[in-house]
């Protein structure tokens, strides 16, 4: 890569880093070290909240779904905004006066210390391990990319990260997921202006060419649970998904509870309401010109220079092979594409059919080189996340595609800084102030949860150094985590029925979370956010029969 | 301890928002299925 694009990447890295350390002055108190007093401006919050969902992934994995699956992953979203208005009426307002910290000692005021501390040791557990593998995920890919040691990888995001979350706290995380939102938008539409400029045929063409092979269905009506992404899993299961994300998850939680207001903060989730799909949407859009880009320019056989550098030293005849074979489809493909594109519509059905026959011939040698790259590395070989970095470093202009490299690296940045924040708010208020030390001065409890960020910060990169040999482990531990997500909604949404109890609520999470392993055990092929609305309704049920049987236990809303 | 109240739960203002964030939505819906409609066959 060019030097210039190593400055800007360079030098966006010690803003950061600087203005965060700058923020924390004044910061001299555990209220303002995790909830910024809570004098934080609706709008900074909700970009701050847009930032912390948006990771590295979002920018490489799903424009890279964008390219090889079209923009269907979009429905994957259609719940957000429901859940975004009935959260602004429900949770919000009631953890925002309930002056919590943590949603979980909500949970404790509502029910009780086993309750809390259950929920807290989940999330601490899943986020933990997940903030390991978002610093992963780049950190693998940067080293594929530019060759780097996996370790420096990490080190060159979470390094940076981790500093100023320890020394600067919410401040520092929120004011930084505002420039890393500007950052990541104006990087996104530069890319897409670049891209129109580049793609030789006119854009309605070029839109034509990439509907001909399934990139622009953006819609599957199916009602079919065993297909991940559809119309009713985005609506349904996505609503519990989001509610549970944005209503329990402390990540989240603690963003809008740094707000002025119950007003504010409501306002703040409003943001994700309005602008979540329309950004998701461009995401997935870049993918899709960049599929198209890569018609009318040859692409390379690997996206990921790793398994084209192993598969040449170790198996070069086939190599060459697979290469040439390529080459050729590839002449054929373009031609097609050329073809499609200068025909006229209405009867294009000839062209569209070549076509749709060569991009199926250069699928199959991509399939067959992936193969063999699997042999070769042992490793099972995916190329989708390296479709865009390739693209970047390759075909963007000198300086856009260091702000490429910035802005994917300000998204992982900004979802490790709010979660190591929260991970060490969780740690310090529900664990070492509510059962270690519960008188001690702001001072002391200010050095404890700086300490617990860099622990947070050390642990996840541990995570990620060792992610890329775990790679199953890791989605052991992904799908545990959705064993829990949906069952702790049905918690929060016990806790505003006034009939709720304290025992009803932590039976209710076991069984529901007991509930959900049976079905991902049992019928392995329901997709993963339908286990959302098992979980969720299965601890209401259980937690509202229980307390019925059991209404001593009973406790109501303003009653603790 | 905040209680479920008719404050908490603010129904008219509830519905204007959900009104106005469901229509923002209904138009980028039409818009995605523009897109698919015009373009995938």
């Amino acid at each position: 890569m060019h030097p210039l694009n190593w400055v800007i990447v360079i030098g966006y890295l010690g803003y950061v880093v600087i203005d965060g350390i700058r923020r924390s002055k004044g910061t001299t108190e555990i209220e303002g070290y995790f909830l910024a007093n809570r004098s934080l401006p609706w709008w900074a919050v909700g970009l701050s909240v847009m930032a912390t969902q948006m990771s590295a992934v979002t920018l490489i994995g799903t424009t890279g779904q964008g390219a090889t699956a079209g923009i269907g992953f979009v429905q994957f979203y259609f719940g957000l905004p429901v859940a975004m208005v009935i959260l602004g009426v429900t949770l919000v307002p009631f953890l925002h006066r309930a002056r919590v910290f943590t949603a979980y000692e909500f949970l404790e005021k509502r029910f009780d210390s086993k309750t809390r501390s259950l929920t807290a040791f989940l999330f601490l557990i899943s986020r933990g391990l997940s903030c390991g593998t978002i610093l992963a995920a780049p950190a693998v890919v940067f080293s594929a990319v530019f060759g780097w040691n996996l370790a420096w990888s990490v080190a060159v995001i979470g390094v940076p990260t981790v500093l100023y979350t320890m020394i600067g706290g919410v401040q520092a995380v929120t004011w930084a997921d505002v420039k890393q939102m500007f950052l990541i938008v104006t990087a996104l539409v530069l890319t897409v202006i670049v891209l129109i400029h580049k793609i030789p045929v006119p854009a309605d063409d070029a839109l034509r060419v990439a509907g001909a092979v399934g990139r622009l269905k953006a819609f599957d009506f199916s009602f079919d649970l065993t297909k991940t992404y559809t119309f009713w899993s985005g609506i349904i299961g996505g609503t519990f998904l989001m509610l549970s994300y944005f209503g329990t998850d402390q990540s989240q939680v603690q963003r809008y509870l740094t707000a002025k207001s119950v007003d504010q903060a409501r306002r703040s989730l409003l943001m994700s309401a309005y602008w979540k799909i329309p950004l998701q949407g461009l995401i997935l859009l870049i993918g899709v010109l960049v599929f198209v880009f890569y018609l009318f320019q040859s692409p390379p056989l690997y996206f990921n220079p790793a398994h084209e550098k192993a598969v040449r030293a170790a198996e070069p005849g086939a190599f060459a092979g697979l290469d040439g074979r390529f080459v050729e489809a590839q002449g054929r493909r373009e031609a097609a594409a050329r073809a499609l594109a200068a025909a006229s519509r209405g009867s294009d059905e000839v062209p569209r059919a070549a076509f749709q026959a060569a991009e199926a011939e250069t699928g199959k040698i991509r399939t067959e080189a992936l193969a063999l790259a699997e042999r070769v590395t042992g490793k099972a070989a995916r190329d989708v996340n390296y479709i865009i970095p390739r693209f970047v470093v390759d075909q963007l202009p000198i300086g856009l595609a260091g702000l490429f490299i910035a802005a994917v690296i300000a998204a992982a940045m900004s979802a490790i800084a709010a979660e190591l924040n929260s991970l060490s708010t969780a740690t310090v208020i529900d664990f070492y102030r509510r059962w270690i030390r519960p008188e001690a001065s702001d001072a002391h409890f200010l050095a404890v949860s700086k300490a617990a960020t860099g622990f947070w910060g050390v642990f996840a990169s541990i995570v990620a150094t060792f992610a890329a040999t775990l790679g199953s482990l890791i989605e052991v531990v992904n799908r545990f985590g959705s064993f829990f997500y949906g069952s702790i909604l049905g918690v929060f949404i016990l806790a505003m029925m006034p009939r709720a109890g304290a025992l009803g609520a932590f039976v209710g999470l076991i069984v529901g979370m007991a509930t959900v392993a049976a079905v991902s055990f049992g019928a392995p092929s329901v997709a993963f956010l339908w286990y959302n609305v098992i979980g969720a309704v299965t601890v209401v049920l259980v937690g509202l029969v229980i307390s019925a049987v059991a209404p001593a236990r009973a406790i109501s809303p303003g009653g603790r | 301890m905040p209680t479920p109240t008719t404050d908490a739960v603010d129904q008219p203002r509830f519905i204007t928002v959900l009104i106005r964030v469901l229509a923002v939505q209904v138009v980028a819906g039409l818009l995605l299925w523009f897109l698919q409609h015009r373009y995938t066959r």
